[in-house]
């Protein structure tokens, strides 16, 4: 496969979020707001970038033996990286993730990419499935925390968009609401995907 | 001891970990078809939250303050938990081939549980004590059994059940854990009088 | 043997390389990060001087305070706005146990003791109901209010406070908390006046 291929194969027929349903905890605890899933989905794609590079040039170097570890220590060293850059210069957003910047070291989209693709893959396909494995990430979140500010808050990145008396559901923005949003892409996206393939 | 019983209530009810704080939802999706190996997967969770809570909080304490390393937490964290899962794994083994028979395949997946080290990094945000740790620790477990144990009982009734062709499997599950969420909605604002 | 060695070296070489990489990030990122914690309490401190923005001949002071017989740990920072080496106000952080958890809230006294403003720092509610008491109209009405009269309860209990709807709990926790930093203000009125000559 080309580097497009590698990288558009995350968006749609492969999206870590629609089709393999992983890194479901941030998904669902940050998408309170779209600054929120964009700011996930950026920090994210960046720990995936930084790791999916090291693991790729480092493959040959590490055994067989100990890679669950020497990955374990690349991943986290990029988190905390993004964590203390995070807050330092979007201390905001930095707050608003609250744990869930560190949790990124337990988000199974990264160690996943790391074991299923960048140990065994050179360096450019492992950027541009890292890049591609980031953006469907991302989209996914900023699908998501639209529709739950919108209804949940009445708007979009703080702007208003609704109608002017409209009454928020509420519910959209606090924890069931994260369940039924995702529960109901979920089935939209199986459905769309029986559809194409009868 | 009121206020550890409020700590403990707190993280098994009122803010459980998986419906309120989305901690550990891998294996509360991916572990709950049967309520035996969901009832397994919490017995391990319960097990090493415990441990885990109490050595990485000695860790934080007695190694990263003093040596002024906290930005090092996450690293130092979540190899502790690594180490501390094989290692459980390696005593269980040798002591109780019967624990070893239930917990045996989830203990392996239990490292990249968030659960348990959101549940470490939690208990250093709240400052908590030894003992606040421990309590919560072993709530936080107590918290994840239930709500798995519960999605199980209700995955095993829903086979049964006629679900649309599109929203078998995760969509529905999704949808029971909103219910759920729901549910224990009510309880927010428990200890608020 | 000579296995085990690898192994143990190949580890340790990329601890070695992850710790120098994270001491480079944490040396860079020390000051701003530490710079921005201060931002945010001056920002909250100048929020709740709301009428003295653009003095310019204005200092404000940051000063340990600790209460007789209490721990370390419980002391409060003290924030001192003067003039001319005269107090005309002091802020400092109140927290108090709210619906979802601790509201932290930074508390403006004037020299008079009445209330010069309050601000929300940082607070768990639920979106959408209880944090709406971060909202102004909720914020800004505390200003000018004082202990001697009964205007500190929400308006159902005969005060003056207008409640955020739906969140009587939140509203009453905020309450409660401008009422026990004006307690403590009052209280240690004149030790704290007394720190200004001493710096």
């Amino acid at each position: 496969m080309g580097f497009g291929q590698e990288f558009t194969k995350g968006i749609l027929r492969e999206n870590p979020t629609f089709k393999l349903v992983l890194g479901i905890c941030p998904t669902l605890a940050v998408t309170t707001s779209l600054e929120n899933g964009i700011g996930m989905g950026l920090a994210t794609m960046f720990v995936l970038l930084g790791s999916n590079v090291f693991i790729a040039l480092l493959r040959n170097f590490i055994p067989d033996k100990v890679r669950i570890p020497a990955f374990i220590v690349i991943i986290s060293t990029f988190v905390t990286i993004v964590d203390l850059v995070m807050a330092a210069y979007a201390p905001d957003l930095h707050a608003a993730l609250g744990i869930f910047i560190p949790l990124i070291v337990v988000n199974c989209i990264i160690m996943g990419r790391a074991e299923a693709f960048a140990s065994k893959s050179g360096v450019w396909p492992s950027i541009a499935d890292a890049l591609g494995m980031g953006v469907g990430f991302t989209l996914a979140l900023s699908i998501i925390s639209v529709i739950r500010e919108v209804l949940g808050n009445g708007t979009i990145l703080g702007f208003p968009v609704m109608f002017a008396d409209y009454s928020p559901a509420v519910i959209m923005i606090l924890p069931p609401g994260a369940f039924l949003t995702m529960g109901l892409l979920l089935g939209l996206f199986n459905f769309w995907t029986r559809r194409k393939t009868q | 001891m009121e206020h550890l019983f409020i700590i403990f209530f707190g993280v098994v009810i009122v803010n459980n970990v998986v419906l309120t704080k989305f901690l550990g939802l891998c294996p509360f999706f991916g572990v709950s078809r049967e309520l035996r190996s969901a009832f397994s997967m919490g017995l391990a969770v319960i097990f090493v939250m415990t441990i885990a809570s109490i050595v990485t909080w000695t860790v934080n304490r007695y190694l990263l303050v003093p040596f002024q390393m906290e930005f090092l937490k996450t690293i130092v964290f979540i190899l502790v938990i690594a180490t501390l899962v094989q290692f459980v794994e390696l005593v269980i083994a040798r002591v109780s081939p019967v624990l070893q028979r239930v917990l045996g395949i989830y203990l392996p997946l239990i490292t990249t549980n968030c659960a348990v080290l959101g549940v470490c990094l939690i208990n250093i945000k709240e400052d908590f004590n030894l003992i606040e740790t421990i309590v919560y620790g072993f709530g936080g477990g107590v918290g994840f059994m239930l709500a798995i144990c519960i999605m199980a009982g209700i995955r095993e009734r829903l086979s049964l059940a006629r679900v649309p062709a599109a929203m078998q499997g995760f969509p529905i599950s999704f949808i029971i854990g909103c219910l759920m969420a729901l549910s224990f909605f009510g309880f927010q604002g428990f200890f608020s009088h | 043997m000579r296995e085990l060695l690898k192994l143990a070296a190949v580890l340790t070489i990329i601890c070695c390389g992850a710790s120098l990489a994270l001491a480079l990030v944490y040396n860079y990122t020390k000051d701003p990060i530490a710079h921005q914690q201060y931002l945010k309490k001056m920002r909250a401190v100048k929020a709740v001087f709301p009428r003295n923005e653009g003095a310019g001949d204005l200092k404000t002071e940051e000063i340990p305070f600790c209460e007789e017989g209490r721990q370390e740990k419980d002391c409060r920072t003290l924030y001192l706005i003067t003039k001319d080496g005269s107090l005309t106000g002091t802020a400092f952080e109140v927290s108090v146990p709210g619906y979802g958890g601790p509201i932290l809230i930074m508390l403006g006294i004037t020299k008079n003791s009445d209330v010069s403003g309050i601000k929300i720092i940082a607070h768990t509610e639920t979106p959408g109901l209880g944090a709406n008491i971060t909202k102004d109209f909720f914020q800004n009405q505390f200003a000018g209010m004082d202990l001697t009269e009964t205007t500190l309860s929400l308006v159902k209990d005969g005060g003056s406070v207008d409640h955020v709807s739906g969140a009587t709990i939140s509203s009453v926790a905020v309450t409660q908390a401008v009422k026990e930093g004006l307690e403590f203000y009052n209280d240690h009125r004149t030790e704290i006046a007394s720190r200004i000559k001493d710096s």
